[in-house]
């Protein structure tokens, strides 16, 4: 374990970007008490105004300020993508791990629903299923997982078809665990290092689903606005304010970016620095 | 070879019929379906609303509904467009087009760039050079489409007056393959870039893992010239597992697709989803979802097939 933290620490810009996703979750998390105003403050005769000093990044066409909007906004984005994933690993690693233990004709029904899901664009699954439901922040969540368990469970169900036929394995099965205790005790948790791999870039992926949803317009009711829903509000005033359209995308892409670079830098670690190699020539 | 072709081709049929239930449940389940939308109108008496849901066989247990829906489908009636009063068959196919034009121009970029970059990533002889290659590599993956649209838009339409606005053609022109390619230009750009920055990282792990391989070796010592080992020996073994990644990318391909027709109003099939569903249409969601489905599907049938013209090891019994 030790030697993967090393290989991960000497990866600088897996590092910077643990730091700056650390510090999107922090100040996300304490918005409350770092936010210069109130993010739903509305004020009419500060409608639209440039950053400046007062408001660093800009007001809305509310009179809103952007930046404790954004803040606020973080809480949901980033809330959402790790609630999401967080059930989507579970979902995802039971569903696939059973398939992968039991095989036969369970295997194959799974399998077939896991190919199902993965046809479809988990986009336009989202938007369906928000479109004709009432959303809330529970309700918005438990669909984003539904779209992303599939991703999971192919995975899970491969390390399990490769981890159920190795000695320790057959020697608890011959000992008579359980199926859920072999599953519980043996598969998954020697599943876990691809599993948090995929885990992390499904962070990235699910802040992309949810700010697409909500830029098409089918996320959360305002004024609750993740970063996609500030973008989506504030598109009729794009010429005029470009503020409105450049922050909240930065936000988008910086927290997508290092998710990305630490999973990245993850699975590299988990691999054994196997895979830095000289230049070929 | 054919009778592998036709196999596959069964094996998809399960596939696009559970999909079907999938979307056909999601759709009709919840409140507000389609003879809601009716209902909602107060000037809609019961029996009217009686009389859509009978017309309509809404009145139906689920499964006869589903079963007269896929029959319908089969033959070719995928119902009637609520908003534009004309079959959703015909609504959806004439947009079809469009979204093809727009995911085959941004592959092409995709394809095209994202290998170079990723030769350039191989043989980049800095680290430092090779880093920053990596790092642009990731924020472009990171970059949301509806966000990179948005801003070129805001510079080089508005700002700059470079490129078109949106749309698929000049208005009032006579329509043309130059100016549709003209107006093609920037959103295929903004939904390619995505992939240039995806397959240049694959196409860098695919040649890093080649240039280890014994017969690569051997293709050296026998004193080939650089390039062509890249050429001739090195690419082509990556190509295959690019096949597989193309095959697995194309459901997101096709979401990106729909927020970028949405950011340009390409009138393409994503937007027409969005649309209908922002307006209840429920026959063009089902026939454009199904559709987006079918598209998916064949696309990944025809890159299992092209496993057999790339891999000389792979062989159909």
């Amino acid at each position: 374990m030790n030697k993967q933290v090393k290989t991960f620490l000497r990866d600088r810009a897996a590092v910077m970007a643990a730091v700056v996703l650390l510090s999107l979750v922090l100040i996300s998390l304490f918005a409350p008490w770092l936010s210069p105003h109130d993010p739903n403050n509305t004020s009419l005769r500060n409608m639209m105004q440039a950053p400046s000093q007062l408001h660093p990044l800009g007001t809305d066409d509310l009179g809103r300020d952007v930046l404790s909007r954004m803040m606020f906004a973080g809480r949901v984005s980033l809330g959402l993508a790790f609630s999401v994933t967080a059930l989507a690993l579970i979902l995802g690693s039971v569903i696939g791990g059973l398939a992968g233990l039991l095989g036969g004709r369970v295997d194959a029904v799974i399998s077939a629903v896991v190919d199902t899901f993965l046809a479809v664009p988990p986009l336009a699954l989202a938007m369906v299923a928000s479109a004709f439901l009432s959303l809330n922040l529970t309700t918005l969540t438990i669909v984003l997982a539904l779209v992303s368990w599939p991703g999971i469970a192919r995975i899970a169900r491969g390390q399990v078809l490769t981890l159920r036929e190795r000695t320790y394995v057959e020697a608890a099965r011959a000992s008579g665990a359980s199926t859920v205790r072999l599953l519980r005790r043996h598969l998954l948790p020697n599943a876990v290092a691809p599993l948090v791999v995929a885990g992390t870039l499904l962070v990235a992926t699910v802040i992309l689903v949810e700010s697409a949803l909500s830029f098409l317009g089918f996320g959360l009711a305002p004024p609750t606005a993740s970063w996609g829903g500030m973008l989506n509000e504030a598109q009729p005033w794009f010429q005029e304010a470009p503020w409105l359209a450049v922050f909240p995308g930065l936000a988008i892409t910086l927290a997508v970016a290092a998710s990305n670079l630490v999973g990245d830098a993850l699975r590299a670690a988990i691999a054994g620095g196997t895979l830095r190699r000289d230049t070929p020539t | 070879m054919l009778t592998y072709a036709a196999r596959r081709a069964l094996g998809a049929v399960p596939r696009v019929l559970l999909v079907s239930v999938l979307l056909f449940l999601l759709v009709q389940l919840p409140e507000g379906g389609p003879a809601d939308v009716f209902a909602a109108d107060p000037s809609a008496s019961p029996e009217a609303i009686a009389q859509i849901e009978a017309l309509w066989g809404l009145d139906r247990p689920l499964h006869e509904q589903y079963l007269s829906w896929a029959g319908n489908l089969v033959r070719g009636d995928w119902g009637a467009s609520f908003s534009q009063r004309r079959p959703a068959r015909d609504v959806v196919l004439e947009r079809l087009g469009n979204t093809l034009w727009l995911t085959g121009g941004a592959l092409l970029v995709g394809i095209v760039f994202g290998v170079l970059l990723g030769i350039a990533m191989t043989f980049a002889r800095q680290r430092v050079v090779r880093s920053a290659l990596q790092l642009l590599s990731v924020l472009g993956m990171s970059v949301p489409t509806f966000w990179s649209g948005t801003l070129v838009l805001l510079v080089f339409a508005v700002q700059l007056d470079w490129i078109p606005s949106g749309g698929m053609r000049t208005i009032g022109a006579e329509p043309n393959f130059l100016d549709m390619a003209w107006h093609l230009l920037a959103p295929a750009l903004v939904l390619g870039s995505v992939y240039v920055a995806q397959w240049s990282r694959f196409v860098y792990a695919g040649l890093e893992e080649v240039y280890r391989e014994d017969f690569l070796r051997t293709a050296r010592a026998k004193g080939i010239a650089p390039q062509w080992l890249l050429l001739k020996h090195a690419f082509p073994a990556t190509a295959i597992p690019l096949v597989t990644v193309l095959g697995l990318e194309l459901p997101r391909l096709m979401a990106g697709a729909m927020v970028t027709e949405v950011v340009f109003a390409w009138p393409g099939i994503g937007r027409l989803l969005t649309d209908s569903l922002l307006g209840r249409d429920y026959p063009v969601v089902m026939a454009s979802l199904m559709i987006l489905v079918i598209l998916v599907i064949v696309a990944n049938l025809i890159t299992d097939l092209m496993y057999g013209l790339l891999d000389p090891r792979v062989r159909y019994e």
